[in-house]
């Protein structure tokens, strides 16, 4: 059974071509989302909500970029925080949720194109 | 030249690398990448051609870094691409003087393409306007664009260079083609405010009753013809400077309403209930003796007083002695040079006879006769069967134009000498056959 993707590259490779610059755009996302998803997660820990929404907010574009599309309407749910907060009890849910998935897609994007 | 260099500042560092990657693709853009508001502020300094501004950075919010942009110089281009969709914020940032605002998407790529595409345009055409300005300023350095060596023309020059120092308005007198314009141009074009626009205005050659709108402008319905607006020349002139020339000319109504205008610093276009603030530098030239036409009740005594400023006055060719010589060799190698002419050279019979000759029309005479001369020459050197002299202007006759007694003659004379041969006392009291003790003593004296 094939592997159900959580991310779509098609918008990348067509801005940036499939040579070396795509391979040097992943990289970048590599290295610097574990930095971003760490911050987040202590920003929740911490109940910081305003360091919460400016993650998020970091997120919210590579999220784009890379059609992780399961995140694109939560990640725009708490880049709204600490101004808006539609149900506060869904919280820790999408926090997991976007750790998970994104944790995944680096896992994946490394063992499928940097290995 | 200054290269065009985009300054990205994006916190997020993939998105910062893609935009990065797609300015980068025009190599004619120099695009440096900061993450924070604080390393881009630190940059500043190297006055980036256009910013492309993440509206949310980790340390300081996007306006403050767009106000801080904005005093350190108000003509960068910021762009904001900001990941928020919120209507309130790009008016905020637009009204602080953004130059556009693009929320993050799949088109932000194309359409910073396009804005900057646009700017460089911009860019570019300012650049040639820089050029094109130093090339007219070389134009006008005075030094070359004012010509001779006379103590007469060199107290003009130390005048010139005081007016360029300030802002004071500067009254300009002196016969016809004495060069009044070319002052008022040098004056400008080696001021602070030579990169903003010189506009003349003949008073004399408007009639009476147009000359207001040309001076203030109008508004459109102001009055039968006016179908659009029209800024005058005082806003055309901005931050530059406005010469008025024959001043004199411009009647008592006018005056009444310029004289309004200097004072008040401010303007209002026919018809127009709008206040326009005056910025412009002016200067005045008139070839009329003011203080006359003050006290003959032409010309307003306020206005007169607000006017004169700094006072140049240039003195007629005829009282340059060998400035006429050091013209006709300016005139004449440009003329040559214009039309792809060996250089030409004056003889001594040529030299002599341009000094005969009083020069009524002054320096714009000279001009034609030296362009002329090299016309009918028919060797490298102008002879003085090739100069023609259009009025009967003999040299001679100036010493007659005014009454004077014998000392005043006399004084005349010798300075005539001394300035035909450049302060060579010896040599002056050789010709005139007079003691040189005499030359001297007058000198010592200040009675030439």
């Amino acid at each position: 059974m094939s592997e159900v993707k959580n991310f779509d590259l098609g918008y990348l490779s067509e801005s940036v071509g499939d040579d070396e610059d795509f391979y040097k755009m992943l990289a970048i996302f590599t290295e610097s989302t574990p930095k971003i998803l760490s911050e987040l997660n202590e920003s929740y820990i911490t109940n910081d909500m305003r360091g919460v929404a400016d993650s998020a907010h970091k997120l919210k574009s590579t999220i784009d970029i890379l059609r992780i599309n399961e995140l694109q309407d939560q990640i725009r749910r708490i880049d709204r925080l600490p101004h808006v907060i539609e149900n506060k009890n869904e919280l820790p849910q999408i926090i997991s949720h976007i750790m998970d998935v994104m944790h995944r897609v680096l896992w994946e994007i490394r063992r499928d194109y940097l290995s | 030249m200054k290269p065009f260099t985009v300054f990205i500042v994006e916190d997020d560092p993939f998105y910062g690398e893609m935009l990065k990657y797609h300015i980068s693709l025009n190599p004619d853009y120099i695009v440096e990448k900061f993450e924070t508001g604080k390393e881009f502020l630190n940059s500043l300094y190297k006055n980036p051609s256009v910013v492309s501004l993440d509206y949310s950075l980790p340390d300081i919010s996007g306006l403050e870094v767009l106000k801080k942009i904005q005093e350190f110089n108000p003509d960068i281009p910021v762009i904001i691409v900001s990941g928020q969709e919120d209507v309130s914020t790009a008016v905020t940032l637009l009204k602080h003087g953004a130059y556009d605002y693009f929320v993050k998407d799949d088109d932000t790529r194309d359409r910073i393409w396009n804005v900057l595409k646009n700017i460089k345009a911009k860019f570019d055409l300012e650049k040639q306007i820089d050029v094109l300005q130093e090339e007219i300023g070389k134009k006008y350095k005075f030094g070359d664009s004012i010509k001779g060596n006379s103590s007469q023309i060199k107290d003009v020059f130390k005048l010139i260079e005081k007016a360029i120092q300030t802002n004071i308005t500067v009254s300009i007198t002196g016969e016809t083609g004495t060069g009044k314009e070319l002052v008022a141009k040098a004056i400008h074009y080696n001021s602070k405010r030579s990169k903003y626009p010189f506009v003349a205005i003949n008073v004399s050659a408007i009639p009476g009753e147009l000359i207001e709108s040309e001076m203030f402008g109008y508004e459109k319905g102001a009055f039968t013809g006016a179908t659009t607006r029209k800024l005058g020349k005082f806003e055309e002139a901005g931050k530059g400077t406005i010469f008025l020339d024959e001043i004199g000319d411009m009647n008592q109504d006018m005056q009444v309403k310029l004289l309004r205008v200097l004072q008040e610093k401010e303007l209002t276009r026919i018809g127009g209930h709008h206040v326009v603030k005056v910025e412009s530098r002016l200067i005045v030239a008139t070839n009329r003796n003011l203080e006359e036409e003050v006290q003959n009740g032409n010309f307003r005594q306020d206005l007169y007083y607000r006017l004169l400023g700094l006072p140049i006055f240039l003195p007629p060719l005829r009282e340059r002695g060998n400035d006429v010589l050091v013209l006709a060799k300016h005139f004449a190698d440009n003329f040559c040079k214009e039309n792809n002419l060996p250089t030409k050279t004056f003889s001594g019979a040529a030299q002599d006879k341009l000094l005969t000759y009083s020069y009524p029309g002054n320096v714009r005479e000279l001009k034609a006769i030296t362009e002329l001369a090299v016309v009918m020459c028919n060797s490298d050197t102008i002879d003085e069967t090739d100069i023609s002299f259009s009025s009967g202007g003999k040299r001679g006759n100036f010493l007659m134009d005014e009454e004077d007694t014998l000392k005043g003659y006399t004084r005349k004379i010798i300075r005539a000498y001394l300035d035909k041969y450049d302060n060579n006392i010896i040599k002056v009291a050789k010709k005139l056959d007079v003691g040189k003790s005499t030359i001297y003593r007058m000198l010592k004296n200040n009675e030439l």
